[in-house]
């Protein structure tokens, strides 16, 4: 009779064979009593942990008061995970008011026009009380300078949103603008 | 042949416990690995509700294991909070492919790990196992008889000698022990937990269940049935 090795039988007796080799052990183990000794054995070992385990001290009542209360001094947030951060907070330009219903065809048009304006003015020294053609639900999210290059979003609530990146020109006076216009379904959740 | 799960349910006194029993169905731990992905769902969110309701499911388990690595009931206490703080501060990298008590027990594990070194920075706690073997029988030990000694043993007793045995234990073979027998872990969790290869889980299972099996002979006397010289067995036709 061949039997199967001891770790075969452990598991077997763990329940970690597949199908075939356990209906194999299965089949040696019925017909052999030093194998099944064996098993027996094993199974022992684990009934003396289990009452072990049994008579443990359990944690107090006010085990989980106790952690609630010390995460609240130690760390009062989850570590947030690497999500993008925004460029900088939302400043609107003006007071939101509600979007007009959508006219598809006509905020391309404000977006397009509202980003050459803020590059033109980038470009151009502001002129006090110049009038803005950006749209009044038009919303800035502020820019930032990385690597030399400016960034602007405006946000149209409802419509669209873009991008424009602004970056020193060829010549020491001029700016070149790259505009990236997004629709509204590609922004999610954006406002 | 039924399994051996079933092989013991028959018979069985009141008080026995099967080692496979308190492990859940499949269905069952899917059902649960759900419902602790949506807590840390909200946990992570910020919802402390969510959290203590994690907690209050996984924090006997991980007391337990905890307790039966460290042994000490105020260590263990202090090692599963702060497992859990842990666990709170990296909600966000949680993975969910794996079992949140998986991931929990290797915190749980680690954290008992580096409590033992600090109380005892001279002991040398990755023995080899061929050193920490010797005087162990080379075998399983093999129990020929009709009733399980343990089921007449007073249970506070078992409960001693089964604590004897666990000090006698390095720290990684008790939490194999403890991981295998009172949780119930398959060896591909205990590998995960123990972030050690499927095979030395084997291994150092086999090696841990031996040594128990002597200790708990040598402590327990005759009412435990002397293990047995199997010299003609050698896994050999």
């Amino acid at each position: 009779m061949i039997h199967p090795d001891d770790l075969t039988l452990q598991s077997w007796h763990d329940d970690e064979l597949d199908a075939a080799q356990r209906a194999e052990v299965s089949t040696h183990v019925e017909g052999c009593e030093v194998c099944a000794a064996k098993v027996e054995g094993l199974g022992m070992v684990a009934r003396a942990s289990q009452r072990w385990l049994d008579a443990a001290p359990a944690l107090p009542d006010d085990f989980t008061d106790l952690l609630m209360a010390r995460l609240e001094r130690e760390a009062p947030a989850p570590v947030e995970a690497a999500a993008p951060k925004p460029l900088a907070p939302v400043v609107p330009l003006r007071p939101t008011v509600k979007a007009a219903p959508s006219r598809r065809w006509v905020y391309p048009a404000l977006a397009a026009a509202a980003a050459g304006v803020i590059a033109v003015r980038v470009a151009l020294p502001s002129r006090p009380g110049a009038r803005s053609l950006i749209p009044p639900a038009a919303v800035l999210v502020g820019g930032e300078n990385a690597g030399g290059a400016k960034v602007t979003r405006v946000d149209i609530p409802g419509a669209q949103s873009f991008t424009v990146m602004q970056l020193p020109g060829v010549r020491p006076d001029s700016v070149t603008a790259v505009v990236w216009i997004q629709d509204r379904d590609e922004l999610g959740d954006t406002q | 042949m039924t399994t051996p799960v079933q092989d013991k349910v028959e018979g069985e006194e009141p008080d026995e416990v099967n080692p496979s029993e308190h492990k859940p169905s499949k269905a069952s731990a899917s059902h649960d690995r759900a419902i602790d992905r949506g807590l840390i769902e909200r946990a992570a969110k910020g919802d402390s509700r969510a959290f203590r309701e994690l907690v209050d499911r996984h924090q006997r388990k991980a007391h337990a294991v905890a307790y039966g690595v460290v042994r000490n009931v105020d260590d263990a206490r202090e090692v599963t909070q702060d497992a859990f703080m842990r666990v709170y501060r990296h909600l966000n990298d949680f993975e969910g492919q794996a079992s949140f008590s998986t991931w929990l027990y290797r915190i749980v594990v680690n954290l008992s790990i580096d409590l033992i070194r600090r109380r005892s920075p001279r002991k040398h706690l990755e023995l080899d196992d061929r050193t920490e073997l010797d005087g162990a029988p080379h075998e399983l030990l093999p129990y020929r008889g009709d009733r399980d000694p343990l089921v007449s043993l007073e249970r506070g007793r078992i409960v001693e000698s089964v604590q004897q045995c666990l000090d006698q234990l390095p720290p990684y073979h008790r939490t194999i022990i403890v991981l295998r027998e009172v949780e119930g872990l398959s060896y591909e969790e205990i590998a995960e937990a123990m972030q050690v290869p499927k095979g030395t889980v084997m291994s150092r299972l086999f090696h841990a269940r031996r040594k128990m099996q002597r200790l708990l002979h040598d402590l327990l006397g005759d009412e435990v049935p002397s293990p047995q010289d199997d010299r003609d067995h050698e896994g050999k036709p």
